[in-house]
């Protein structure tokens, strides 16, 4: 390991992997580091997930995520009145919004994939295949306050004891369905193309995957009312 | 005045309340990817270290040499362009009521075997990297 690059602070290390046309050797010894200090963390985060990995493991997308990285580090732009501290999260969380999208972005290669194998298994006159574009979201969000949205505490009491109760598989598909959920419209969004490639890689029809949701939330729903909780109004 | 007045029965939980419950709670358990800088705190406090494989850093410098010279051995994360022709093929065929050409049928039979082939050699390369 370059040891000129070990004290520098993350955003300095994404900055040399810009230059990577000026300077490989820099850039891959940035990237080098990069990884030294972040893989583990993506790994230990990512490995007890849960999400349906086909036949990769979460070592490939982890690697996959700082190859994007590498080809991507020219959005990124950082901030030098930065602390280290703040430096380590800013870059972190830009390196996990490419592991979600790297991940959405396999699911929507598998939607394909399965699109694909029914036009040709199926014969169907009008089935049309739809490539994916690649959707890594390079540049880094702002972070804002937490979204705390309004649920009532006896729902989420009852979610918390469901989730202890679940199957792997439920949960799998729980944790992979809500990931979609938009908090501004209060809505599980899931783009077609990816609920299909989700499906895919869970090894179940659509019809399956809405049963078991409904499922979920029957529980869900049967369990606070066999608590006997009284609502408490929104808050 | 009433003082034993009914009580108005709750309205039981919507979807929506339901998925938002679950979303929170799996939120503050740090197990959705961050949304913001908070988020991204509940991560760091509940991620137990060293619970994932060990990150391989010499695998990775060769991955990382092997993407720069355009030679990637990482699995892509998208199939590659489905082959439009055929595809267009089955579906003129289908289109036109019926009996596939007998052309078709051998390419549709060496797409097959030229793609199990390809996944065959790459699940093996997997296999052999773990």
């Amino acid at each position: 390991m370059a040891s000129w690059l070990e004290s520098e602070p993350d955003h300095h290390l994404v900055e040399w992997m810009a230059l990577k046309d000026e300077d490989e050797t820099a850039a891959m010894q940035a990237c080098h580091e990069l990884y030294r200090r972040h893989a583990g963390f993506l790994l230990d985060w990512s490995a007890p997930q849960g999400w349906a990995f086909f036949d990769l493991g979460v070592e490939d997308f982890v690697s996959g995520t700082f190859l994007k990285a590498y080809d991507n580090a020219a959005t990124f732009s950082g901030d030098d009145k930065w602390s280290p501290k703040d430096s380590e999260s800013k870059v972190r969380f830009w390196l996990m919004r490419i592991l979600k999208n790297a991940l959405i972005d396999h699911y929507r290669s598998q939607g394909a994939e399965r699109e694909a194998r029914s036009v040709a298994d199926e014969f169907k006159p009008d089935g049309e295949i739809k490539t994916t574009q690649e959707i890594v979201e390079t540049a880094p969000q702002p972070l804002t306050s937490a979204v705390d949205l309004p649920v009532r505490e006896e729902l989420l009491h009852a979610a918390h004891q469901l989730l202890q109760e679940l199957s792997p598989l439920e949960k799998k598909i729980v944790s992979i369905i809500i990931e979609f959920f938009n908090p501004d419209t209060r809505e599980v969004e899931i783009p077609s193309d990816v609920r299909k490639g989700i499906c895919a890689e869970l090894k179940i029809s659509e019809s399956s995957l809405r049963v078991y949701r409904k499922r979920v939330r029957d529980r869900l729903r049967l369990k606070v009312s066999d608590r006997g909780n009284s609502l408490s109004p929104v808050k | 005045m009433n003082k034993n007045p009914i009580k108005k029965p709750s309205a039981a939980p919507t979807d929506r309340e339901l998925e938002a419950a679950l979303h929170d709670v799996l939120r503050k358990n740090g197990m959705l990817f961050p949304r913001t800088e908070e988020d991204l705190k509940v991560i760091e406090q509940h991620v137990d270290s060293c619970v994932g494989p060990q990150p391989d850093l010499e695998r990775f410098k060769a991955l990382l040499a092997d993407h720069i010279a355009g030679n990637d051995k990482v699995v892509p994360f998208r199939p590659e362009e489905p082959d439009t022709e055929i595809i267009e093929d089955f579906a003129r065929a289908a289109r036109n009521g019926g009996e596939i050409p007998p052309a078709i049928i051998e390419k549709m039979a060496a797409n097959r075997k030229r793609a199990e082939a390809q996944f065959a050699a790459e699940k093996q390369q997997r296999e052999e990297r773990r």
